[in-house]
């Protein structure tokens, strides 16, 4: 995996950051997913099932995602739900983009800072 | 509540493609439900799911837009790649080399659709499409005083009608012509050239002006007026050799010395070439009120309607009318563009000419449309192979679509190249009747419409066969090797196409027959006088040396001398005969008969004639007596009439003795009541086409016309008379240029020239339709007997007879050809009408036509669907079991 494939998926959507970054915590569901996503104050409208779906089903085409066989305690949780894992390209890209955002609000502090 | 919602919601997520709602269709109403769940908590249900509902269309409308901008990009990135193209070239062309019986056939096929296509296109062309050669040539219109009793159309207006026009309507320019054919002299020998008198403005109208000196003005345009003249570029330079001093050169016409005040710009020559414009200088004495011999065109200004100009004439023709009802009462004035005045003969002939032509195309296509989908059964196994190995199904079409765009380029050259032949032989063929000659010939329009047709062409016979084989699949391209002929949609398809070409060729069978049963109708038709073995020729006595008795005189000895001669059957002279230039009408009345009606009353054509014509001409004296030399100026004046003016003016009564009143007034203050002493037989003057008109003869002693044409029965002499005739002349007066001497025959046959023309082109057509359509079925019906081989020879192992397999093979070949005739027959019915303009004494729906065509088309395909039938019956069973 070279610096150049994680480059070329950038930058990423806010919301397929989100998705990757939320389940680098943990492996997730839908429901729990866009839980997760719009716990985010910087989440304003809620996430609407064709729209999570599409991102999702990008991510997986783009292999940053996979679906996962590991289930929890089937007492906890419904077994037909689907739950996916990032992959370590899409950790990879998350770290990426986090290191690009992190550059861009430096710079933007940099540049706004009063001048001494 | 939320059920609904819920199926709501699963109705909507129908909108998604197929696949992302197979994959994540079901999460997606989980997770709807769980929303709906927690907005129940909050009392927002329905405000949710209204959410979800415009998030799904949303999503699918982006979706969508993306594979389609996916599928595009990649489609059209696989169409251009320009070293892909190169390759498909190769490879393109190595496929046709190596089975060149095909390619020669497709080729020729096609090129001699598109060259004949295209030829005529040439023809349409340079008649009908392009504008004529002169400057905002589409705001140039013709005046056509319209009879609203008949509804005939005249050409023709007086000289003071001219004026009034020009004077009272707005927004227009307005000139006025009559053709005139003076004899030149004093420049080598005499020699009768084209020209015209004119009124003023003729060349500002069309919007050209003089490359020296001056057009003629208002002041020219007088009675006795100035004798000036202004010469064509080309009398200009041939005759007087560029002479940079030719202003006020004179030049002498008709005996009279002109003055040359102007010289046209190079290529004008309005009307019919015209050598010379001559300012009128009639008196209105002479031809003035009455005297309708001019054409009248015009130049709508900026900003005028052709509408709001002809209102304007409608408006002056009703001053008109009150002011002179007797020449007015019953006429109204429409405008016709000139353009389309000038084609009007032929618009209609060439249009379907052309509507032919491209059905013999469409035919060649559809023709080589089934050989590629024959080929395509015999290369589905490389192209199977091909998309295993990665070719997408764009890369196999397109591939496929090269082929076809090499062939139809090779064949639209090839077209390109026999149109430039085409076109001559057309040229050389053509009726003297087809206008715009000069402007026929290959240019960049024809060259574009010629890449048009081969992109087209490209499309007709190489898509559907590309579409066909792209989606063939390994099974079963593969699996099958090359026994598969293709999948149910070609055969359709081919069916189609062999019922389209028998159509296509009924269609053409069928005009082509209406017009053989027209040429010989009109072959048929008696024309009332003798055109075998008859000489013509015109002679302009000219006014300047002859006055109206020395021309009488003139006329009387040269008949008198002519009809001495041996090799003279008979002789005679006269003006308004058939098929001669000149013509005179006058509004006459009858004396002591019941006024008749109106209409009748308008006018008749006038012939003059001397004694000696009845016999030349070969007319039939039905009553009464004919014109003898003893009738001259100062005797009784009298006249004859036709049986046409009989059956029109005396239904019942006697028309002996009648007394017949004219108002023509060419050359003479008037024409006195003149009786009314036989009938002759009526004569079609123009075209044996026509009906007869009533006509009025008078004798040329009592009127003298200076110009005449002299009318010889010469029978078997016909070839060798005319030297003596020139001696004769010669002795006369040796200064008489005698022009436009012909065989009455030949002038019959070219009146019949457009129908010959036409009747040509669509048998040449239709013979290449049928045979075409012949070839389609029989090499459609022999593939499909060779890909039967082994069904046919197990039929025949199990018992089937010959006469069993002949009639399976034979019902494969007529049901398109029978579907065929009858939508070609339907079709037929419906569009013959178009050539009813075109026809004469036959109905465009002929039953002895429509049912002679049909029989020869069923001949013909039940021949071509015969041969591999009696083929496929005589399959040897054996043979046909072991083949693969």
């Amino acid at each position: 995996m070279s610096a150049l494939d994680v480059e070329s998926f950038l930058p990423l959507h806010p919301h397929s950051f989100r998705i990757l970054v939320a389940l680098r915590e943990e492996e997730q569901h839908g429901y729990a997913l866009v839980k997760a996503l719009e716990a985010d104050p910087g989440v304003a409208r809620k996430i609407m099932p064709a729209n999570l779906y599409r991102r999702i089903r990008t991510l997986h085409e783009q292999r940053l995602i996979e679906e996962t066989d590991e289930r929890p305690d089937p007492a906890l949780d419904d077994q037909r739900r689907r739950y996916f894992t990032v992959t370590p390209l899409g950790e990879a890209v998350a770290r990426a983009e986090a290191m690009r955002l992190k550059s861009l609000v430096d710079q933007a502090a940099d540049l706004l800072s009063p001048r001494a | 509540m939320d059920s609904t919602l819920t199926r709501l919601y699963g109705w909507t997520l129908r909108l998604l493609p197929g696949d992302l709602r197979a994959e994540y269709g079901r999460d997606m109403m989980r997770l709807f439900a769980d929303r709906l769940r927690d907005a129940n908590g909050e009392g927002k249900a329905a405000r949710t799911a209204m959410g979800a509902y415009v998030d799904v269309t949303w999503q699918a409308a982006l979706e969508w837009t993306d594979r389609g901008r996916v599928a595009a990009g990649l489609f059209v990135r696989e169409m251009t790649t320009m070293d892909g193209w190169m390759n498909d070239m190769k490879f393109g062309m190595r496929t046709l080399l190596r089975s060149p019986g095909f390619t020669v056939a497709a080729i020729i096929t096609l090129a001699l659709g598109i060259g004949a296509t295209v030829s005529i296109f040439t023809v349409v062309n340079g008649v009908l499409l392009q504008p004529l050669p002169y400057p905002d040539s589409n705001d140039l219109f013709e005046v056509v005083p319209v009879s609203t009793l008949r509804g005939t159309r005249n050409q023709t207006v007086d000289h003071p009608d001219v004026r009034r026009f020009q004077e009272e309507v707005d927004g227009i320019l307005l000139a006025a012509y009559s053709g005139s054919n003076p004899t030149l002299t004093g420049l080598g020998q005499p020699e009768v050239i084209s020209g015209a008198r004119v009124t003023d403005g003729l060349m500002e109208v069309l919007g050209v002006a003089p490359v020296m000196g001056r057009d003629l003005r208002r002041d020219d345009d007088i009675p006795d007026g100035p004798r000036v003249a202004v010469v064509s570029y080309r009398f200009w330079t041939e005759r007087l050799g560029r002479d940079a001093e030719v202003l006020g050169r004179s030049i002498t016409l008709g005996g009279e010395p002109w003055a040359i005040i102007g010289v046209a710009p190079e290529g004008f020559g309005f009307p019919s070439q015209a050598e010379v414009w001559l300012p009128r200088r009639h008196s209105p004495d002479d031809c003035g009120h009455g005297c309708r011999i001019l054409r009248t065109i015009g130049r709508l200004q900026p900003g005028t309607s052709l509408e709001f100009a002809e209102a304007g004439f409608v408006r002056t023709g009703e001053g008109l009318a009150e002011t002179d009802p007797d020449a007015h009462q019953y006429e109204t004035f429409e405008l016709t563009r000139l353009i389309d005045s000038e084609v009007a003969e032929v618009r209609i002939g060439l249009w379907v000419l052309l509507g032919a032509v491209v059905m013999v195309l469409l035919i060649a296509c559809s023709n080589v449309a089934n050989l590629m989908l024959v080929r395509a059964g015999a290369r589905r196994g490389e192209v199977a192979l091909r998309s295993t190995l990665g070719a997408s199904r764009t890369r196999i079409a397109r591939q496929l679509l090269t082929e076809s765009l090499l062939l139809s380029v090779a064949a639209g050259g090839a077209g390109l190249a026999l149109a430039f032949w085409g076109t001559e032989i057309l040229l050389s063929m053509a009726p003297e009747a087809l206008p715009r000659v000069d402007e026929i010939g290959i240019d960049a329009t024809v060259v574009v419409f010629t890449v048009l047709t081969v992109f087209v062409v490209t499309v007709l016979f190489g898509l559907l066969p590309a579409r066909e084989l792209s989606s063939v699949s390994l099974a079963d391209g593969l699996g099958s090797g090359q026994r598969t002929s293709g999948s149910r949609g070609a055969g359709r398809f081919r069916s189609f196409l062999l019922v389209g070409e028998v159509a296509l060729s009924l269609f053409l069978l069928l005009g082509a027959g209406l017009m053989l049963r027209t040429l010989s109708e009109a072959r048929a038709v008696d024309l009332g006088y003798r055109s075998d073995g008859v000489q013509r020729f015109r002679l302009s006595a000219p006014d300047s040396r002859y006055d109206s008795l020395g021309v009488a005189r003139f006329y009387e000895e040269l008949e008198v001398a002519l009809n001495a001669l041996p090799e003279v059957q008979a002789a005679g002279l006269g003006f308004g005969i058939p098929l001669s230039s000149g013509n005179i009408s006058a509004s006459f009345s009858l004396r002591d008969r019941p006024e008749p009606d109106a209409a009748d009353k308008s006018s008749a054509p006038i012939r003059l004639v001397t004694p000696g014509y009845l016999e030349a001409a070969g007319l039939t004296l039905l009553q009464g007596r004919w014109f003898e030399y003893s009738d001259r100026r100062g005797d009784r004046p009298v006249a004859v009439v036709n049986q046409a003016f009989v059956d029109r003016h005396f239904p019942t009564g006697e028309p002996m003795g009648t007394e017949l009143e004219s108002d023509v007034s060419w050359g003479f203050a008037s024409d006195p009541p003149r009786t009314i002493v036989g009938v002759v037989g009526n004569v079609r003057r123009l075209s044996p086409m026509e009906d007869p008109e009533p006509a009025i003869y008078i004798p040329n002693a009592q009127f003298a016309a200076n110009s005449q044409y002299a009318v010889l029965h010469l029978g078997q002499g016909v070839e060798t008379a005319m030297p003596a005739v020139r001696d004769v002349l010669a002795s006369l007066d040796g200064n008489l240029a005698v022009t436009d001497v012909h065989r009455l025959e030949d002038r019959v046959r070219e009146v019949l020239a457009p129908t010959r023309f036409y009747l040509t082109l669509l048998g040449v057509f239709s013979v290449l339709a049928i045979v075409l359509a012949a070839v389609g079925l029989y090499s459609v019906v022999a593939y499909l007997v060779a890909r039967q081989t082994r069904e046919l020879g197990i039929r025949i192992a199990l018992g089937a007879s010959s006469e069993d397999i002949m009639r399976m093979v034979l019902r494969q070949g007529a049901r398109p050809a029978i579907v065929g005739i009858g939508v070609g027959l339907v079709a037929s019915l419906a569009g013959a009408r178009v050539l009813r303009s075109l026809l004469f004494g036959v109905s465009p729906y002929d039953p002895m036509t429509v049912v002679s065509v049909t029989l020869l088309l069923a001949v013909v395909a039940g021949t071509a669907t015969l041969m591999p039938a009696r083929r496929a019956s005589r399959i040897p069973p054996a043979s046909a079991l072991r083949q693969e």
